[in-house]
């Protein structure tokens, strides 16, 4: 389990100076700004929960996970993980936790895949029996025999992960911190990795903390989310939540048999007319989307129709603008 | 016509660059010149304590210290990024792009050192050279054409340090690391160049080994020169050879690289 | 600590990620051995032609460098390219994994970077000092051998500290963190000869602002009983214990770096 209390983080920043001559002063002396990355913020994590933290560049989701995994110390507060405070124990909680930071390697750049996995056995001094059984499964599903001997600078990105991930999982940990593990991947290859996790999630009841630009990262995996903007917390619940209380409206393009120049809606109005297509904007309260199709079709000739969600990034863009 | 504006644009904007670049960093300016001081400070008390009062093989103290100074003065515009530039480029393939610049990339090179080796001399030479003459004293040159020539052949030598390093980067480009290959003419250079003892205290073996190299043109003779050292007699001979020596030199490296290049463009990198 | 089985584990797959580049290896172990050689006997050729530099014979002046040279060789498989890998750690952010890791990063980065091309220089150096102790006609005392390795400790200690501060520096972001180190050690090259060939300004900056003499010059004077004028004549007995007094500060201040690294930058 996880508990943050009251966490903050301030950063200390140099500001540059401007010009040649500001160069030369930069020498003597420097002038500082203080950033607070993190404000005051409390949540707990059950065990075995899956966590997406979101909000904007910036906002602290870093920091905040960099202070779980015991890499930065807080200015005041306290996190806990699992009994103890990570940055005060590292090496303790270095052994039941892992982190993956998507834009860099913990793996040996030079040397085969297979090494690191093996450099990950002797490290965490996982026995042989778990390493095997362990090893066996990721093999399997991620299919590292593929790129097994392969050494890590050569591989692709999404070999990359699949690999960064299953070391990251060998010593069976109890928390796994993931920040952006998705990032820069096709689609394919990121959807291989959800399904990765999730099904780690459930068999190991793995706590799983992750932070993705990606929003369907977060929505496939994730049963709850924390927003942060500016250091703080601006939402906490879970997707259906978001959706239903900050998704209300849709839109519907509509692509019609002829040109009508005007169409008669039940509710709704058209905010985009393209001729043929017309984009249909209407609040969920107002109604459901096959009603209004249904109402459409009765009086116009219509080929075809398409459903937008209320896009969960439009959301938490407009989360984030009014967090502001 | 053209191409001699364009070519002394680059060249001073290269210079200007190398001379901001050393005014942002002062910090490191300063330290790296007073590290400069101090190591030309030990040589000229190792010779202070070695010959005291006396002299050996007809060197006077003062004259040890003179060669010991105007090295120092030489070593910072001898020094070349060359070689690992080539190596870089030539690996990257990005070597293509220079062929459609209006500057060869040769050329640009030696602009982009010459630049850096006047913005050396002026930010570390000299002020080298004066901090010496108030502590240390040297002597000065043995006549006015001395003196000229000892420009000249310093000038000769820094081209010819220059070629003998961008040899170094093509030839690396097909055998090893550039930076070995540095490393190991960089050794050979300490014994043959004359940099710490002049060339008369040599071991005759060495000597003559030293003598037909082209390395001493770089510290011997110039400052052999500029110390009387080589007489007046003795100027046009040492001229021809620094003039040989540049023309081999620039030669070899003019037909390497044609060599390189020409393989690159038929393999497409 | 993290237990002694992964310490050579890093060490193994850093020694073979050098392998590698096998032929590389071993040219570069060559030129080491080249350069190396080349220093010495450019000293030696320079020497030959004199009987020693004032009351200093050429063994023993020979032995002023070799004590440099082994402290040297010693301490730089550790540190050498440690220090500089950790720059590129912290500017690529990997530097994080290592206090993620069940292993203390002081040790990590070193079991990484452990330099394998040094040994060569080790055994040259060793070999050159017992030679030109002998021909100094060194008394092989229990006591004297105990103070030489006294002294070679705190050779390592203090090369371990220009490395030391270099990465305190590297941590607080402060730009030529590693130069630093770099420019200390080549001031360093002027206690090849012995001090007294220099003012006594110069002799005082070399004992008390950048106390390179302490690692070779004053123990030597002791070692092999040398009359010699000294800045104070405590100096040869308390300087290696000096020396390894610095060393134990870099590790501090390493320390100090890492927590200012973990609670400021990033």
């Amino acid at each position: 389990m996880i508990e943050v209390t009251n966490l903050s983080k301030t950063f200390r920043v140099l500001e540059g100076k401007k010009g040649l001559v500001g160069a030369v002063k930069n020498l003597f002396s420097r002038d500082y700004r203080y950033v607070e990355a993190v404000k005051d913020i409390s949540f707990t994590v059950q065990q075995g929960e899956m966590l997406g933290l979101i909000g904007p560049n910036g906002a602290g989701k870093s920091t905040t996970i960099k202070i779980l995994a015991g890499i930065l110390v807080p200015t005041s507060g306290k996190a806990l993980v699992n009994g103890i405070e990570p940055y005060r124990f590292r090496q303790q909680n270095a052994m039941k936790v892992s982190v993956v930071f998507g834009q860099r390697t913990k793996l040996w750049w030079d040397l085969p895949c297979y090494e690191s996995f093996e450099l990950h056995r002797v490290m965490y001094r996982i026995p042989e029996k778990v390493y095997k059984q362990n090893l066996d499964e990721f093999m399997e599903f991620l299919e590292l025999g593929e790129f097994w001997n392969r050494p890590v600078r050569q591989l692709s990105l999404g070999q990359r992960m699949r690999a960064e991930i299953a070391v990251s999982l060998l010593h069976n940990p109890e928390v796994i911190y993931l920040d952006e593990p998705t990032i820069g991947m096709d689609a394919v290859a990121k959807e291989r990795i959800r399904q990765f996790l999730l099904n780690t999630n459930k068999a190991r009841n793995i706590t799983l903390i992750i932070t993705s630009h990606d929003m369907a990262d977060i929505e496939k995996l994730c049963s709850r989310v924390i927003i942060i903007d500016h250091g703080q917390i601006v939402y906490e619940g879970d997707f259906d939540e978001i959706r239903h209380r900050y998704g209300r409206e849709r839109t519907m393009v509509v692509e019609f048999g002829e040109e009508y120049p005007v169409i008669e809606l039940p509710y709704g109005t058209v905010i985009k007319d393209e001729g043929l297509k017309k984009s249909i904007r209407f609040l969920r309260e107002q109604g459901t989307a096959i009603d209004l199709i249904t109402a459409l079709g009765k009086h116009y000739v219509i080929r075809d129709v398409s459903i937008q969600e209320a896009e969960i990034e439009s959301i938490i863009r407009e989360i984030y603008e009014v967090g502001t | 016509m053209s191409g001699i504006v364009e070519t002394l644009r680059t060249y001073t904007a290269f210079t200007l660059c190398f001379l901001k670049a050393k005014f942002i960093y002062r910090a490191s300016f300063w330290i790296s010149l007073s590290i400069n001081f101090l190591f030309l400070l030990m040589q000229v008390y190792l010779w202070k304590a070695l010959l005291g009062t006396g002299s050996l093989a007809d060197t006077t103290v003062n004259e040890m210290i003179t060669y010991v100074v105007m090295a120092s003065v030489i070593r910072n515009i001898l020094l070349s990024r060359a070689a690992l530039t080539i190596e870089d480029r030539l690996l990257s393939g990005d070597i293509v792009f220079d062929f459609i610049r209006p500057l060869s990339f040769r050329v640009q090179l030696l602009l982009n050192d010459l630049g850096q080796a006047l913005s050396s001399f002026l930010l570390q030479s000299v002020p080298l050279m004066a901090a010496a003459l108030v502590f240390v004293g040297i002597n000065p040159p043995e006549s006015l054409i001395h003196l000229i020539a000892f420009i000249f052949l310093a000038i000769g030598g820094m081209i010819i340090s220059f070629y003998t390093s961008y040899i170094i980067g093509l030839v690396a480009f097909y055998t090893m690391k550039a930076e070995y290959l540095e490393w190991l003419i960089g050794t050979i250079n300490t014994f043959l160049s004359g940099r710490y003892l002049p060339l008369w205290l040599y071991p005759a073996w060495l000597r003559i080994i030293a003598e037909i190299a082209p390395f001493k043109l770089m510290y011997y003779t110039p400052i052999a020169v500029y110390m009387g050292r080589i007489p007046l007699s003795e100027l046009p001979a040492a001229l021809l050879t620094m003039f040989v020596w540049l023309f081999l030199l620039i030669g070899i490296e003019f037909l390497l690289w044609k060599k390189t290049t020409n393989k690159l463009v038929v393999q497409g990198g | 600590m993290g237990n002694l089985s992964t310490v050579f584990k890093l060490a193994y797959l850093n020694l073979r990620t050098q392998m590698e580049y096998r032929v590389s290896f071993f040219i570069w172990l060559g030129i080491k051995l080249l350069s190396y050689g080349s220093e010495y006997l450019i000293v030696w050729m320079i020497l030959d032609r004199f009987k020693g530099i004032g009351t200093w014979s050429i063994p023993e002046v020979i032995v002023l460098w070799a004590i440099l040279q082994l402290s040297y060789t010693l301490a730089g498989p550790f540190l050498f390219h440690s220090a500089g890998r950790l720059e590129q750690h912290i500017v690529k952010g990997s530097l994080d994994y290592f206090l993620v890791q069940p292993i203390h990063p002081l040790v990590n980065l070193i079991a990484r970077n452990f330099s394998w091309t040094y040994s060569s220089q080790q055994v040259m150096s060793a070999v050159v000092l017992v030679i030109a102790l002998n021909a100094s006609g060194f008394d092989w005392s229990l006591a004297r051998v105990s103070f030489l390795v006294l002294t070679i400790l705190g050779g390592i200690s203090f090369y371990a500290f220009t490395f030391l501060i270099g990465a305190s520096l590297n941590f607080r972001m402060i730009s030529g963190g590693r130069e630093f180190g770099i420019n200390i050690r080549w001031l360093m090259e002027m206690t090849q000869y012995p001090i007294s060939i220099y003012p006594k300004q110069i002799q005082a900056f070399l004992t008390f602002v950048v106390p390179a003499a302490m690692l070779n010059y004053y123990p030597a004077v002791y070692l092999l009983d040398k009359s010699a004028e000294l800045l104070h004549p405590s100096l040869p007995l308390i300087s290696p214990l000096v020396e390894i007094a610095l060393g134990i500060i870099g590790v501090r201040l390493f320390w100090k770096g890492l927590d200012w690294y973990q609670s400021g930058g990033g």
